[in-house]
C-alpha cells in the first residue's frame, strides 16, 4: 500500500496527464484522434528539448535563462551562413555549426558560473537579453526557403505519418534516462544538486561537471532551435520568446526540484506532454489566445504548489509508515 | 559544599540549579548537577569536551529543557526555561560564535534589536553614537563606531557581543560560553577588564577549557566530568596541576584501561608515506612539519583554531597552503582541488558531516558508491546495477550500518550511521592516506568504539592516518604519535610510550609543564 502511494506521488504527473486526456476526450471535439494526438507530440518537441536542458541545470541546483534566446540565436548563425554569408554552405555543416554555437554559449555561461562564481540568474539573464538583441539585429525579417536538409529534422514525417521530431524527442528522453540513472556523469549531477559542497569535498570535480551541464544545455537549446526552424520552415527573430518559463513549469511539474538533486527523464516527458495537451485542448476549444496565456501562468503557479506539497506529503507518508512499524513491533513484543 | 568552603557568606544567591539532569539517547549529558551562583561572583565552569558544559549552558539559556531537576531564579522555581523566559528572568548568554549582521555599523549593532528611539518614534542615531563612543572609550577599545561589523575580525565581533551584554543588555546573570576562545590576546585583556569592573552587581558564569584563564579570572570554579559536577572549589586553593587533575580524573584508568583497541603498530619507518615540511598559511598555521608512515596513526591534538582542521584541508587540496612541501610516497604533490587529492589516494573525512560529508537526499547505496562509480561500470560504460548493489552491501556489512535497506535515504539515519556511510564511502576508494577530521564528533559511545576499532584495525592495513578528535581520550586510545598543536604551531610530537593526558591537556593550551614533558630523543 505504502509503495503504491509513493509510486503515485512520484509519478503524479502521469496521473494528471491521464486525467487530462480522459476529460478532453469527452469534452473537446476531435481531441482523441490519431492525428491530433500526433500533433500534440509534434508541437511538444521544441519545448521538450528546452525542458530537458532546463532540468539538467536545475538538477545541479543551477538554472539557465539564456536557452530561450539560444533557440533563435544559434540557428540564426547556421541559417545566415547558408543563406547570406557563404551561399552554398553545406546544410549538414550548418546544423553542426548551430550546435557548436549553442555549446559555446553554454561554455561561457558554465565557466563564468562555476569558476568565477557569478550568480547563475544574473549571468544567464544577461545572455538572454544580449542574444535576443543580436538575433533581432541579425534577422530583421524572417528568412524562408531554407535547404531541405536543414529543415528535415523539424518538418519531415516518416512511417504512419509520424514526425521525425517526435522520434528524436523520444530518443532524447531515452538517452536522458540512461544518462541520469546509469552514467557516472548523471550521478554526479544529482550528487552536486543534493550537496555541492559535499560533492566537492568528496573529490568530485564539481566545476567541470557544472560547466559541462551548461554546455549540454546550450547544445540542447540550439537543437530545439533547429526543430523549431524546421517546423515553421523559416527562421524568425522572435522564435522561442517566453518559452523559458514554460520550460521551468514543465520541469517542475515533471518532478524536478528547484532545490536541486531530484528529477527523472520520464517525469520530464510527462511535464512536456501535460503542457502540450493543455495548449492543444484550449486552442481546440476556441479559448482566446490571451486566456491561453493566463491559463499557462496559472499552471506554473500550480506546479510550484505541487512541488512544495509533494515533498511534505512524501515525508508524512514515510512518517506514518514508521509509526505503524513501531506500534507493530510493540504489539509483537507484547505477544511474545 | 560551596558554602562550607566560603569564609564569609554574605553574597546573595540569584541563580540556583537543583539536581539538573539531561538524558540524550545513549548518554547522560548532565547528571544530577546542583550549583549556586551569587551576585558579585565570577563562577568558572571547566571540563573536557563532552563533560557537559555545553548542555548545561543550553539548559540555562532555554535552548533545551532538562529531563529532571529545577532552575531557581530569584527564588522562583522553573521546571524548564524557554528562551524568552530565560531572557525575562535576566539570564543573558554570550554564545561561542558571534552572530552579526555584516552590513550594520558598530554603534547600530550594539543596540540591536532594541534601537534607541526619539520621542517621535524615529531612531535616535545621535544618541546611539554618543553612548557607543563613551562605552568604547570606557573599556579602552579603539574601534571606529562607524565600522561595519562584517569588516571586523571574529575577535572584535565577539568582544563587541560581550560589550553589548555587559553595557547595553545589562542582565544580572551573564553566561560567557567559551567567549575567550576566539579572542585575540589584547581583546582578551579587555574582556577581563570588563568582567572585573562589572562583577559587583552581576553573577557571571564563565565557561572555558583554559585552566590559566579560569585561575586568573574566576573567584570559584566547578569542574565537570562525564556530566557530573566533580568539585566546586575557591580558585585561590587551586593551581594548574590540581585543576587539570580534577578535570582529567583518575589518569591511570582513563589512559590505559581501555586500550584493547590498540595493537603494536605494523609500520616500519622506511615505508614513509607522507612527509609534510614547513607548511605555512598566513594567519592559520606556520612551520608545520611531520611524517606519517604506512600503518601508522598520527594524531593532531589542539583546540579549535589551533590549525588542526586547516592542516588537513591543506593536505587534501581543499584549502592549499601558502608555502611548504607535501610529499606523498616520496613524490612532491601540490593538490589544488580535492578531486586531485582523491585521485592520488588521499581521502578526507570532513568535520562537518551534514554539510560536507553526506548527500542527504541520496540513498545509502548512492552515497557509498559515489567515489567509485567509474569502477562499477559494465562493458557498455553504464553503471551496473548488480555491481553497485554488491559494492554497497559490502560496505554496509563492513561498517555495520543500520538502515532499512541500501535504498533508504541517508537523511533518515542516525548521526553515527551517517558517519559510517561517510567512512564506507572513502574506504571503498581504497586510499593510501586517510585524513580523519573529528570522526567521532557527536557520536554515541558504542558507535564510537566500533569506529575507533575500525580505524585502528582495518584502515591501517593499507594506509596511513592523520586523526583529530574533539577529546584527547580517543586520540590516546589509537594513535601511535600525537602532535600537540597550539596557535598554529606544533609544540611537540609525542611517542606513544610517553602519552600523558595531563601533559596533552596543558600542552594544547600552550602550557608546557616541565615536570611532565618527556625528554627529547636527540
Amino acid at each position: 500500500m505504502i509503495r503504491i502511494k509513493l509510486r503515485v506521488l512520484e509519478n503524479l504527473i502521469w496521473v494528471i496527464l491521464a486525467a487530462l486526456i480522459i476529460v478532453n476526450a469527452v469534452i473537446t471535439p476531435c481531441f482523441f484522434t490519431y492525428r491530433n494526438l500526433l500533433n500534440i507530440l509534434y508541437h511538444s518537441a521544441v519545448l521538450g528539448f528546452l525542458i530537458i536542458a532546463e532540468s539538467l541545470c536545475l538538477i545541479t541546483g543551477n538554472f539557465d535563462l539564456s536557452i530561450e534566446s539560444s533557440v533563435a540565436f544559434a540557428p540564426a548563425i547556421g541559417v545566415l551562413m547558408m543563406m547570406r554569408w557563404l551561399p552554398g554552405f553545406n546544410p549538414i555543416v550548418a546544423i553542426v555549426l548551430t550546435l557548436v554555437v549553442g555549446g559555446t554559449i553554454g561554455l561561457v555561461n558554465g565557466i563564468l558560473i562555476s569558476r568565477f562564481e557569478i550568480n547563475p540568474f544574473l549571468q544567464t539573464l544577461s545572455f538572454l537579453i544580449i542574444l535576443r538583441g543580436l538575433t533581432y539585429k541579425l534577422i530583421p525579417m524572417s528568412i524562408f526557403n531554407l535547404p531541405k536538409a536543414f529543415i528535415f529534422l523539424g518538418s519531415a514525417r516518416v512511417f504512419f505519418n509520424i514526425p521525425v521530431a517526435v522520434l528524436v524527442m523520444l530518443a532524447g528522453v531515452l538517452l536522458l534516462h540512461l544518462m541520469l540513472t546509469r552514467t557516472v556523469f548523471g550521478r554526479y549531477l544529482i550528487a552536486i544538486g543534493g550537496n555541492e559542497r559535499g560533492s566537492f569535498i568528496s573529490g568530485i570535480n564539481t566545476k567541470k561537471v557544472i560547466t559541462l551541464v551548461f554546455v549540454i544545455s546550450g547544445v540542447l537549446a540550439a537543437f530545439a532551435g533547429i526543430l523549431a526552424v524546421g517546423r515553421q520552415q523559416s527562421i524568425t527573430n522572435a522564435m522561442g520568446e517566453g518559452l523559458v518559463f514554460m520550460a521551468f513549469a514543465g520541469a517542475v511539474m515533471g518532478g524536478v526540484s528547484l532545490n536541486g538533486g531530484a528529477g527523472t527523464a520520464l517525469g520530464m516527458l510527462g511535464g512536456v506532454l501535460v503542457l502540450g495537451v493543455i495548449d492543444n485542448s484550449l486552442t481546440m476549444l476556441g479559448v482566446d489566445a490571451f486566456m491561453v496565456y493566463a491559463t499557462k501562468g496559472l499552471l506554473i503557479f500550480v506546479a510550484i504548489i505541487l512541488d512544495n506539497s509533494k515533498i511534505k506529503l512524501r515525508e508524512r507518508i514515510l512518517f506514518n509508515e514508521e509509526l505503524k512499524k513501531v506500534s507493530r513491533r510493540a504489539e509483537h513484543s507484547n505477544l511474545t | 559544599m560551596v558554602a562550607e568552603a566560603r569564609t564569609a557568606n554574605v553574597k546573595q544567591v540569584v541563580l540556583r540549579i537543583n539536581g539538573l539532569t539531561k538524558i540524550f539517547p545513549g548518554t547522560v549529558a548532565v547528571d544530577d548537577i546542583s550549583m549556586e551562583f551569587r551576585l558579585g561572583e565570577i563562577h568558572g565552569i571547566i571540563g573536557k569536551n563532552g563533560a557537559g558544559k555545553t548542555t548545561l549552558v543550553s539548559i540555562l539559556s532555554g535552548v533545551i529543557s532538562p529531563s529532571e531537576g529545577e532552575i531557581i531564579v530569584d527564588g522562583q522555581a522553573f521546571k524548564r526555561l524557554s528562551r524568552i523566559e530565560a531572557k525575562k528572568q535576566g539570564i543573558d548568554i554570550v554564545i561561542q560564535e558571534p552572530q552579526v549582521i555584516p552590513m550594520s555599523a558598530v554603534y547600530e549593532s550594539l543596540f540591536l534589536p532594541d534601537l534607541l528611539l526619539k520621542r517621535n518614534r524615529l531612531i535616535d542615531w545621535k544618541e546611539m553614537r554618543r553612548q557607543t563612543a563613551s562605552i568604547l572609550s570606557e573599556v579602552g577599545l579603539d574601534v571606529p563606531i562607524d565600522a561595519r561589523m562584517g569588516d571586523l575580525s571574529i575577535s572584535l565581533q565577539q568582544l563587541l557581543a560581550i560589550i553589548r551584554s555587559f553595557y547595553i543588555t545589562d542582565s544580572p546573570i551573564v553566561v560567557l560560553d567559551e567567549s575567550s576562545a576566539s579572542l585575540s590576546e589584547s581583546d582578551r585583556k579587555i574582556l577581563f577588564r570588563i568582567i572585573r569592573k562589572k562583577k559587583q552587581d552581576k553573577a557571571i558564569i564563565y565557561i572555558s577549557h583554559r585552566t590559566d584563564e579560569i585561575l586568573s579570572v574566576c573567584d570559584l570554579v566547578t569542574v565537570l566530568r562525564d556530566g557530573k559536577a566533580v568539585r566546586t572549589e575557591l580558585v585561590r586553593n587551586l593551581d594548574d596541576n590540581k585543576i587539570s587533575s580534577l578535570i582529567i580524573g583518575n589518569t591511570k584508568r582513563v589512559n590505559f584501561g581501555v586500550l584493547r583497541h590498540y595493537e603494536e603498530p605494523r609500520h616500519s619507518h622506511d615505508s614513509q608515506l607522507l612527509r609534510v615540511t614547513d607548511l605555512n598559511y598566513v594567519g592559520k598555521y606556520s612551520d608545520i612539519s611531520f611524517t606519517v608512515s604506512k600503518g601508522e596513526i598520527v594524531g593532531l591534538a589542539g583546540l579549535r583554531g589551533s590549525g588542526r582542521t586547516e592542516i588537513m584541508k591543506a593536505i587534501s587540496g581543499i584549502d592549499p597552503p601558502h608555502s611548504g612541501i607535501i610529499e606523498l610516497q616520496g613524490k612532491e604533490v601540490d593538490f589544488q582541488e580535492p578531486n586531485r587529492a582523491f585521485a592520488n589516494g588521499v581521502a578526507y573525512l570532513p568535520e562537518e558531516r551534514e554539510k560536507e560529508g553526506i548527500i542527504d537526499i541520496l540513498s545509502v547505496e548512492k552515497n557509498l558508491n559515489l567515489l567509485i562509480l567509474k569502477k562499477l561500470r559494465n562493458r557498455l560504460g553504464f553503471i551496473g546495477k548488480r555491481q553497485e548493489e554488491r559494492s554497497s552491501e559490502k560496505q554496509i556489512q563492513k561498517f555495520e550500518i543500520v538502515c532499512v535497506n541500501s535504498q533508504q535515504e541517508v537523511k533518515y539515519l542516525s548521526g553515527g550511521n551517517k558517519q559510517k556511510v561517510v567512512f564506507g564511502k572513502i574506504y571503498s576508494g581504497d586510499p593510501i592516506l586517510y585524513l580523519l577530521d573529528e570522526p567521532t564528533k557527536g557520536i554515541d559511545i558504542s558507535t564510537k568504539i566500533v569506529l575507533l576499532e575500525m580505524i585502528r584495525k582495518e584502515l591501517t592495513k593499507n594506509a596511513g592516518i592523520v586523526l583529530t578528535s574533539p577529546g584527547l581520550d580517543d586520540l590516546m586510545k589509537i594513535c601511535d604519535r600525537i602532535a600537540i598543536l597550539f596557535e598554529g604551531r606544533i609544540l611537540e610530537i609525542v611517542q606513544r610510550k610517553d602519552f600523558d593526558e595531563k601533559m596533552f591537556y596543558l600542552g594544547i593550551q600552550g602550557i608546557v609543564a616541565q615536570s611532565t614533558m618527556p625528554e627529547k630523543d636527540e
